[in-house]
């Protein structure tokens, strides 16, 4: 297991770079990419429950567009006809072109969010000066689906506990009304209150700020940061120049 | 420092809830407010922070409240918290979540002040400590079980060393050493303290003066002595179960500092169980 | 009864409860005292059936807690309320919350039950208005009563008198004696005070540890021979009576213990 956390810089550079390969790099090189990304993850802490949501909804959702796009496409120039269904080259390469992109943004993406910690994200934005309650809005952004969750899962608990019947998708559909209104009230209730107890904790302030530790990159950040840049900039001018 | 003159609130019903209240707080006072109803004690301490109209819009408010002369709703609310920091009961919400550490998290708020670097880690880590939490300073706060939490929270609001600070029942989630270590950070700190807070023990760990809600109203007694005086005349009307451990407790205040070091004997306690009795 | 052997649960960080030994009997009133973030709360997780990714055994009256989780149809056991009232808040007035675990389970209201604790608690006046409408002290006492009409052998409730004022906490001390002639109650609170003298078993939790589960008095006699550690005598130093429990030749301390204990009884009796 590598516990090596990297910088946001360099995270922020590998997302630009999946991002500008999604549109760039050919078919096969996007896969292979995609693959070699999916294999770094089994290294990770959390390695199998993103290689599960990955195959759970990134993959199936990449063969469906794919068959649609093999399909669908406007024929132009017939190649191969299975059980009276015809296929044709132009459909295949678009259909490999949209599942290509769509897995390595998606990889790169959900990659992105397992080498960053949020919270380290949000010291990094605050210590380049963004404003604290912005910072709050946006670190509380993206915690926001999990904090969803984990309340959706305490009021199904507490419910269930007293008798609420929750077994079946029928009984869930019935109740979602109940489970509504406290969730409901949660993010209502919290967020104001919220309002006035960051004000208490000094977020209005517009003063001068010292930040505690700049999160500065560490060798190996800056090797992997010119690295990126490196490549970056290659495909940038490669695809310029061809 | 704060006056409230003639204030007068009444909840959506025109029913007045505090009527013609008027006293002075001055620097370094400590304030017990208590009282049968913790929803007139937040009341009254949402009105002392200066926020009550935001968070009981439907409430209206005559007579004023002044802090350093100035009405307290008219201060810029950056330089209102600056000087005067309320602690809401639920203090979870008060972390912020946007640093990764509790370390991160309490140091904000001094960060947020633009004081020197060295200074935010010495006064940190003097915090942790004296809430007896340093060995969770490295810790991710969403993690931490409630309790945590609230201490982490109150060493945020108090690191900032405001001139006033407002707490609203801090005893809630505290554990015994949580409140011990509270009360001897109060004892310790410079400015003024109002807490509220249905803990008797408290009352008489921290006050010097209090504020009593009564059936018949609000009233403010200038020293624990007027207390106990009032107490056993039989004068206070605040039906306050514990009243008599109250009036126990002003009378020979323990010392809390570390550990409650002594009852003195055994014929003290004798009079205590007698009292209780 | 609840048995609890080698029960163990781990959050994702590694903390948790570990190794946890426990039985608590049919009619007892179990107060669980130790410090923040100790694994109190956890343990009531995992005994109403919250937490089920549990290793070691947990059963309440020989039914496994994974078994008598509600989701796969199980029966009542252990009834906990929630720490924030506003969770299990659904429904239009306060007597339909009240009656919504008999709708829910199609089985009669007990009318008696149901009298005897909206006048404990004296939400009578409050029975047709909306949850919502109510002052944060009485949504508390509100979610108790949401607890206690639930028909389990069982009911656990985390830091019942937080949040409550003076006014109210009678009413919660006298709700938890009503509870305790009917079920076993398990308690978990800072406020050593106010509910050793009603309890029959203590335990201690320290670092997701039980490091103690006895009678009361078994735990008195050992804790006045001084056989704790001061981390685990610390919540109960600040109490009057603990503190002076261990200054004291144990002669006097046991008469004096008897005293006090009976002394604060009666006191709240009152």
């Amino acid at each position: 297991m590598i516990r090596y956390l990297p910088h946001p810089v360099p995270v922020f550079l590998f997302l630009v770079l999946i991002i500008i390969s999604g549109f760039t790099l050919s078919i096969e090189v996007r896969f292979i990419v995609s693959v070699m990304l999916l294999l770094l993850f089994t290294f990770h802490i959390h390695g199998n429950k993103i290689l599960r949501t990955i195959v759970r909804i990134v993959i199936p959702l990449c063969i469906a567009i794919g068959l649609f796009m093999t399909f669908i496409y406007p024929e132009t120039e017939q190649w191969l006809t299975i059980a009276g269904i015809r296929l044709s080259r132009d459909g295949l390469t678009a259909a490999g072109e949209m599942t290509s992109r769509i897995l390595l943004l998606f990889t790169g993406i959900i990659a992105f969010f397992n080498l960053i910690t949020i919270q380290r994200l949000g010291s990094y934005l605050y210590q380049n000066n963004l404003p604290v309650w912005l910072v709050f809005i946006l670190i509380n952004g993206l915690k926001f689906v999990d904090r969803f969750k984990y309340k959706l899962s305490e009021i199904h608990f507490y419910q269930r506990l007293r008798g609420m019947p929750l077994e079946n998708i029928w009984q869930r559909w019935k109740a979602t009304v109940k489970i509504l209104i406290p969730l409901l009230y949660f993010m209502i209730e919290e967020s104001s209150n919220r309002a006035i107890a960051l004000e208490m904790r000094g977020f209005t302030a517009t003063t001068r700020r010292t930040t505690l530790k700049p999160d500065r990159q560490s060798t190996i950040d800056k090797i992997i940061t010119i690295l990126i840049s490196g490549i970056i900039i290659f495909i940038l001018l490669r695809s310029i120049l061809l | 420092m704060i006056k409230a003159v003639n204030l007068t609130l009444k909840d959506e019903s025109e029913k007045p809830v505090v009527s013609n209240l008027s006293f002075e707080i001055y620097k370094n006072d400590r304030i017990a407010i208590l009282g049968r109803k913790s929803e007139l004690s937040t009341l009254l301490c949402h009105a002392l922070a200066g926020i009550l109209q935001r968070t009981h819009p439907s409430y209206s408010v005559s007579g004023s409240i002044l802090y350093a002369g100035q009405p307290i709703e008219e201060i810029d609310s950056h330089e209102r918290t600056n000087k005067i920091a309320y602690v809401p009961p639920f203090a979870d919400l008060l972390i912020s979540g946007v640093k990764d550490t509790v370390f991160g998290e309490v140091a904000l708020s001094l960060e947020l002040t633009g004081i020197e670097r060295d200074l935010i880690h010495e006064r940190v880590n003097r915090i942790l400590q004296r809430f007896a939490i340093e060995k969770l300073s490295n810790r991710d706060p969403d993690e931490l079980s409630g309790g945590e939490r609230h201490k982490v929270a109150l060493a945020a609001m108090i690191v900032r060393a405001p001139d006033v600070l407002i707490l609203d029942n801090p005893s809630m989630f505290l554990d015994t050493t949580g409140v011990n270590n509270l009360l001897s950070i109060l004892r310790a700190y410079n400015g003024t303290i109002i807490i509220a807070d249905p803990n008797p023990y408290i009352w008489a760990a921290v006050a010097g003066r209090f504020i009593t809600i009564e059936k018949s109203g609000i009233v403010p007694y200038d020293s624990p002595a007027a207390l106990i005086h009032a107490l056993e005349k039989d004068a206070v009307h605040i039906d306050v179960p514990s009243w008599h451990e109250l009036l126990l407790m002003l009378r020979q205040p323990l010392i809390i500092d570390t550990e409650v070091t002594s009852f003195r004997s055994l014929g003290s306690l004798r009079t205590i169980i007698r009292a209780m009795q | 009864m609840i048995q609890c052997t080698d029960l163990t649960y781990r959050y994702p960080n590694g903390q948790g409860i570990h190794n946890i030994n426990v039985s608590i009997g049919k009619r007892s009133m179990y107060l669980l005292a130790g410090s923040n973030g100790s694994g109190k709360s956890t343990l009531l997780k995992v005994l109403a059936g919250g937490l089920l990714e549990y290793s070691g055994t947990a059963t309440v009256d020989r039914l496994h807690i994974y078994k008598t989780n509600r989701k796969k149809g199980g029966q009542f056991t252990v009834a906990l309320s929630p720490q924030q009232p506003e969770t299990q808040f659904s429904l239009p007035t306060v007597r339909d919350e009240l009656r919504f675990t008999s709708k829910a389970i199609k089985q009669p209201v007990d009318t008696d039950l149901e009298e005897k604790i909206i006048q404990i608690l004296q939400l009578s006046e409050f029975l047709d208005s909306s949850p919502f409408d109510l002052f944060p002290v009485r949504r508390k006492l509100l979610s108790l009563a949401i607890a206690a009409v639930i028909p389990s052998p069982f009911i656990a409730l985390d830091e019942p008198t937080a949040g409550i004022d003076q006014e109210h906490k009678n009413q919660v001390l006298e709700f938890i004696r009503f509870l305790h002639t009917q079920k076993g109650v398990i308690v978990v609170s800072h406020d050593i005070d106010t509910f050793l003298p009603m309890a029959t078993d203590i335990g201690i939790m320290e670092d997701g540890v039980l490091v103690e589960s006895s009678e009361k008095n078994i735990f008195l006699e050992k804790f006045m021979r001084g056989k704790y550690s001061t981390s685990v005598r610390r919540p109960f130093i600040v109490p009057r009576m603990a503190h002076l429990l261990t200054n004291e030749p144990a002669s006097s301390i046991g008469e004096l213990a008897g005293t006090i204990i009976g002394t604060m009884t009666k006191k709240q009796r009152k």
